[in-house]
């Protein structure tokens, strides 16, 4: 019955989702995902820094203002908000294909030695050692043993 | 005049689903490519398709999780590995996406969390998917190849094969 209704994967499967988010939650609510934040250094003194951090918060910015507007009223090239996320064809595509070729290179890599190494995981000692001797027995004899200096090749 | 409805083959419903909802992951994966909005809908969209894919499934993750401490062969074993810890990083991936959201979660009324952890584990989680969604594949690339093969370049070869008598009157 459990593995025939699909109704019954629906809700158990959202189950296991809503557990796992739960888990991502309690995760980012706590103090070791806070310490991350702040650049994993445990027993960072984040009071000493307040003032300091606040001062440069406050400090000007050099021509790239946080609202975006820029320098001499000038689109902001650098600062903005979620560069990464704002549309770009080129940037986009870019991305698209990085993607695309990271994921090609790993499953080209895996489907060329999985087989090898899916072989030699189904392979027992015993058959290992013996495909070792049957490496070693196909050695060619005069790799074996180099000819003497006088013998005639 | 009668007509018969053709049913859809298991596995060429799987393989149009599975090459759809790669697609969509790879467009996804670049916010740039659509602009934010479009990128966060299409990730919510893609939530919904992978969990058909799952409940699709279903009867294998039954009894494989059945059967997972007990007799089961090591590519099953490392195949179920591998899908659990993509349905961990897609939950970890869409959450994070839905608390930092800035158009899907003002749509339906929610405020989203400021950015800080979740933006991280947003990217890390990102970033995992694609090695693992890549092993997926790569583990199941024989049936990729022979799914594809049978129902994407077989009917096209076929089709020259079939329209050629007419057209040589």
């Amino acid at each position: 019955m459990l593995r025939k209704s699909w109704i019954v994967g629906l809700f158990v499967l959202a189950a296991v989702i809503g557990a796992i988010f739960g888990g991502t939650y309690v995760f980012a609510q706590s103090s070791y995902a806070a310490g991350m934040e702040r650049g994993g250094r445990p027993g960072f003194n984040q009071a000493a820094n307040a003032p300091a951090g606040d001062a440069a918060a406050q400090a000007p910015t050099q021509g790239f203002e946080r609202d975006g507007s820029g320098r001499d009223g000038r689109p902001n090239e650098r600062g903005g908000e979620h560069g990464h996320t704002n549309f770009s064809f080129g940037r986009g595509m870019a991305g698209f294909f990085m993607s695309l070729v990271k994921a090609g290179l790993l499953i080209a890599a895996v489907v060329v030695l999985g087989p090898r190494l899916s072989g030699w995981f189904s392979r027992g000692p015993a058959a290992k050692e013996k495909a070792a001797d049957a490496e070693a027995a196909a050695v060619p004899p005069s790799k074996e043993e180099p000819p003497a200096p006088n013998e005639v090749v | 005049m009668a007509q018969t409805k053709t049913k859809m083959s298991a596995t060429k419903r799987n393989l149009l689903i599975d090459m759809g909802m790669a697609l969509v992951f790879l467009v996804a994966l670049s916010p740039a490519l659509t602009g934010l909005a479009i990128h966060e809908w299409l990730s919510v969209a893609l939530g919904g398709v992978l969990l058909t894919h799952m409940v699709l499934h279903w009867p294998w993750i039954v009894a494989t999780t059945q059967r997972i401490f007990s007799k089961l062969v090591w590519q099953a074993r490392l195949n179920y590995i591998l899908n659990l810890l993509l349905l961990v990083a897609f939950t970890v991936v869409i959450g994070s996406g839905l608390m930092i959201s800035e158009a899907v979660a003002p749509f339906l009324g929610l405020q989203a969390a400021a950015g800080g952890v979740w933006t991280s584990l947003h990217h890390v989680s990102s970033e995992l998917i694609i090695w693992i969604a890549a092993l997926h594949v790569a583990v199941h690339w024989k049936w990729v190849v022979n799914a594809v093969q049978r129902y994407m370049v077989q009917p096209l070869r076929r089709r020259p094969a079939a329209v050629s008598p007419a057209s040589g009157d």
